[in-house]
């Protein structure tokens, strides 16, 4: 790649980082109760956190496969993460095992919550 | 990998939960970044990402990433998958939810030459094991 456009091209990227670094920040924990959705190409799922630290997520996949799974969550300050036991493994592929636990990062964008499942397919609950 | 200031939280969990079999091991671009530039040890509270130099290049070429830890006979795996592609190089993947209003379709950008074109998606994996934390 001829230097100049190298210099160009590293430029829109950093600018693309900063615009998006400036529309999120982390999450507190008073942002966190709540019903939340994730929809991709596979189905459904709803995730419903509740105040008292307990929630409920339910997948719906096209194929008509329904998952349910009942569980505690808690908040972390160290990074703002949402840990959930037990909980479902999911990414833009479906919906795969029950795993003992999942610590998932929570950011706050404009107008919304959400917790990050497969960022690079950006994969996330949304609130 | 293995250093980064993410998987390292989340190693931190695992001893904490008690070591159980499986567990996710996924990190957000926001949190990679935000480690990236930060240095260890220093909180800087919701906002703000710190000055260069970053800090953990690995960690910041990856940025989010999706993982498992798993157990078995006395070990733990660690997995970190990531898919560098050019949605998340340019940074589409993770704006399409910042500002979800705008309907955009997070990897629309991938592979703009086909798959086996310029800029096309690679997968990474990155994988260590250690003796379970939790009997040592």
């Amino acid at each position: 790649m001829p230097e100049m456009s190298k210099c160009v091209f590293t430029r829109i990227w950093l600018l693309a980082v900063v615009f998006n670094l400036a529309g999120c920040w982390f999450a507190k924990e008073s942002d966190i109760p709540g019903k939340y959705t994730v929809t991709q190409n596979w189905g459904t799922g709803h995730l419903e956190l509740r105040a008292g630290g307990t929630y409920i997520e339910e997948v719906s996949t096209k194929e008509g496969l329904r998952k349910t799974v009942e569980g505690k969550w808690k908040f972390t300050d160290d990074r703002r993460r949402l840990i959930r036991s037990p909980c479902l493994n999911i990414d833009h592929k479906g919906v795969h095992e029950l795993v003992d636990y999942c610590d998932q990062s929570v950011n706050r964008s404009i107008g919304h919550i959400q917790i990050e499942l497969e960022p690079d397919f950006g994969l996330a609950y949304l609130k | 990998m293995k250093v980064s200031l993410a998987v390292q939280r989340r190693r931190e969990e695992y001893i904490q939960q008690g070591c159980p079999a499986s567990a996710s091991l996924a990190s957000s671009h926001f949190e990679a970044y935000f480690d990236s530039f930060v240095p260890k040890g220093l909180n800087a509270g919701n906002f703000g990402v710190g000055i260069i130099p970053i800090m953990n290049q690995t960690q910041f070429q990856v940025g989010g990433h999706s993982g498992s830890i798993k157990k078995a006979g006395g070990i733990v795996n660690y997995t970190v998958t990531n898919t560098a592609g050019f949605s998340s190089f340019i940074g589409r993947s993770a704006f399409a939810n910042t500002f979800p209003v705008f309907g955009l379709q997070a990897n629309a950008w991938d592979n703009p030459f086909g798959p086996q074109g310029k800029m096309h998606n690679v997968d990474q994996i990155f994988q260590w094991s250690e003796t379970d934390p939790c009997q040592k």
